[in-house]
């Protein structure tokens, strides 16, 4: 072109323009010459792009510019460009600029001929692509890592659906393993799920149960106490309406057969989070109908039992009244003709002596006696059945002088023994029963030594853990301990009456009050050598 | 039954054994002159409130009674339970002569306003040393609130 433009000085108005029109193409517009490749003729766009001037472009070829390896890459395609005749379009190509890095060109190498025919320049076209370029990798590579994440989401996705589905197995067989129902009910009161435990005690297969709501009139709910529940009272309704769990709330149910059951029923709202109102409820229950009837006949058989025992009491009653008619009896019409019998033989031995000998007069006398004696024992007998009914005045007795005082009164009636009282603590009871047991205790100590010469009475007690033991021992008679058992059974009597006087109730007596007060009763003696009776009591509590 | 003008004692008593030894006892004591018997407390309410037989008898108290729980009809407690809501009959001494020693009975005719409540022993000897006591007791030394 230098050398055109010296053969034509001004330039020409074609050159002008399209000089103009190539430097207002954005693409590197170049020419270089068919036979060296030096570069002829170079727009704007390309000296902005390689950073180098246009005068310093212009007669120069690639090798001047460019590294080694990349100035023979552009040679070859040049050289193939020009051999083959025509164009050649390489979409991608780096290339080092002199200020602005490695740049990617999208070139196309065009042949231009002469007149001739014969391949006179080579016409390269340039876009610069490294922006779009960079942004295609961008975008390629945020690609491949979308994708990278897709599929690891993916993958991610499957394992959890498998754990789902697995965990889903898990729960649905264990559902269906439990002999309690459970059911899913959505916001709009319609079952969802039903387990097979539901199934079996609804008496539905879990299609019927699904869509079923439990407004349904047809489940007849009853409360606990057998009446119609109010819808709004039904737990499961409470439940979804309040968001509130229930728990072991007992209501009847109408089965689909008719047959009413009671279920046992708790449950618990479901809710999204952040979300105040539940969108289900899960209700479990089990069948209480059994229970329930079991609970019924025992409540019956306890009614039964009670009217039962009121019944009983009620005979009791009867019983005790009837037997205090027939003590009353015993005591009044009994007693009236031994009266007559004691008081017209006495009036006959006194008003009519003289016409009676003396063995009349004995047998009167004989008579009259055994009245009294069995005045006596109606006494005695009355006085221990009176023990059972008496009321209980339970206070703290002094035992010691208490004891001492009845042996007093006992020993100024008899001849006078030797009294020895030990220390005795206090017990909890009825001062005038317990005043029956040393009363009747120490007559006998005083009766049973009358015929020792030095009678000897010790009166004393020890404390054991729980109770206080009281004795009395004498040296007395004392009996065969082969008949401890009878010793204190009503009537029963170790001695004849000629030898000892008595009814044979004094210790039967005893025993009952020491029954009556939580106590035992026993004796030990031999025969000759005396004998000591026992009693225990229970041992007065220390305040704590 | 004897009747006199003005006796000392009536006798509620039934069983004519305890009703001898009774005045046998009086007697043999000499206690007092004048004593009524009846067998019931039916007859008893009649002689006191001059009802039935005794309607035409004349104006009349005793100065005490014997009365026995244990009677046909009306029974000693209810005898006694009346003698004592009548204002004409509320202050005499009445003595329940009984057998029975029940501790009710003691109590309900202590309630009811008895005076004495002898219990009949069966020794005669002993009873009639009670009976002879208390007549003296009640007609010989006690002031009546006449």
């Amino acid at each position: 072109m230098a050398k055109r433009s010296r053969r034509h000085p001004r330039p020409h108005e074609d050159e002008i323009f399209l000089k103009s029109v190539l430097d207002n193409i954005p693409d590197m517009i170049f020419v270089k010459d068919a036979k060296n490749l030096r570069f002829v003729r170079f727009n704007k766009a390309g000296e902005k792009l390689l950073g180098h001037r246009q005068k310093d472009l212009i007669g120069k070829n690639d090798y001047d510019f460019f590294p080694k390896k990349e100035a023979l890459f552009f040679i070859r395609k040049d050289r193939a460009v020009l051999r083959k005749r025509k164009m050649v379009d390489i979409p991608e190509e780096p290339i080092h600029t002199r200020t602005r890095g490695i740049r990617i060109l999208h070139t196309k190498k065009i042949p231009l001929f002469d007149a001739s025919g014969k391949a006179q320049y080579l016409l390269g076209i340039s876009e610069d692509i490294t922006s779009r370029k960079n942004t295609e990798e961008a975008l390629r590579k945020s690609y491949d890592q979308l994708e990278t994440r897709v599929h690891e989401r993916t993958a991610q996705l499957s394992r959890i659906n498998k754990a789902l589905r697995e965990s889903e197995e898990r729960y649905r067989m264990l559902l269906s393993s439990l002999t309690e129902g459970v059911v899913v009910i959505g916001a709009d009161g319609k079952i969802l799920s039903a387990n097979s435990g539901a199934e079996r005690i609804m008496g539905l297969k879990e299609q019927q149960l699904i869509g079923r709501s439990i407004y349904d009139p047809r489940w007849g709910v009853l409360k606990e106490d057998g009446t119609p529940s109010p819808s709004e009272e039904f737990f499961t309704v409470a439940s979804l309406r309040t968001g509130k769990p229930f728990a072991n709330i007992v209501i009847g149910l109408r089965r689909v057969d008719g047959e009413l059951i009671w279920l046992n029923g708790s449950t618990q709202p479901l809710f999204h989070p952040g979300e105040k109102e539940p969108y289900a409820i899960v209700t479990s229950f089990f069948d209480v109908t059994g229970r329930r009837k079991m609970q019924a006949e025992i409540q019956n058989l306890n009614t039964q039992l009670e009217q039962k025992v009121e019944q009983r009491t009620s005979e009791l009653k009867a019983a005790v009244g009837e037997l205090e008619a027939f003590s009353y009896s015993v005591s009044h019409d009994l007693r009236a003709p031994l009266r007559a019998i004691e008081g017209f033989s006495g009036i006959l031995l006194e008003e009519h002596a003289e016409s009676l000998n003396e063995e009349g007069k004995r047998l009167l006398q004989v008579v009259r006696k055994n009245s009294l004696h069995m005045s006596q024992l109606i006494d005695d007998l009355l006085s221990f059945s009176r023990i059972a009914r008496k009321d209980f005045i339970k206070k703290r007795v002094p035992m010691e002088d208490l004891a001492r005082l009845v042996a007093e009164d006992q020993n100024a009636a008899s001849k006078g023994a030797d009294v020895l009282v030990g220390r005795l603590p206090d017990a909890l009871g009825d001062t005038a029963l317990l005043r029956q047991v040393w009363t009747n205790l120490l007559s006998n100590a005083f009766k049973f030594t009358r015929q020792n010469p030095a009678p000897r009475i010790e009166i004393g007690a020890q404390e054991e853990e729980k109770e206080t033991v009281y004795f009395v021992r004498d040296n007395g008679v004392g009996f065969d301990m082969k008949y401890v058992g009878k010793l204190f059974g009503v009537f029963q009597r170790l001695h004849s009456v000629e030898e000892f006087e008595g009814t044979g109730v004094g210790l039967a007596i005893v025993q009952r009050i020491v029954h009556k007060h939580g106590g035992r009763a026993w004796a030990e003696a031999r025969v000759n050598d005396g004998a000591t009776f026992y009693f225990s009591l229970p041992k007065i509590e220390k305040p704590s | 039954m004897t009747l006199t003008e003005s006796p000392d004692l009536l006798i509620v008593e039934d069983n004519p054994n305890d009703l001898e030894l009774t005045l046998r006892a009086l007697r043999k004591k000499s206690v007092v002159s004048g004593i009524v018997t009846v067998k019931d407390g039916a007859e008893a309410l009649d002689y006191l409130f001059y009802r039935g037989r005794f309607a035409k008898r004349p104006q009349c108290t005793p100065k005490v009674i014997f009365l026995d729980l244990k009677l046909p009809k009306v029974d000693g407690m209810e005898v006694l339970r009346q003698i004592r809501s009548n204002d004409r009959t509320r202050t005499i001494p009445v003595v329940m002569l009984t057998s029975s020693q029940q501790e009710r009975d003691v109590m309900e005719s202590y309630r009811l306003g008895v005076n004495s409540y002898i219990v009949k022993p069966v020794d005669f000897e002993k009873f009639a040393e009670s009976i002879a006591q208390i007549g003296l007791y009640w007609l010989g030394l006690n002031h009546p609130n006449r």
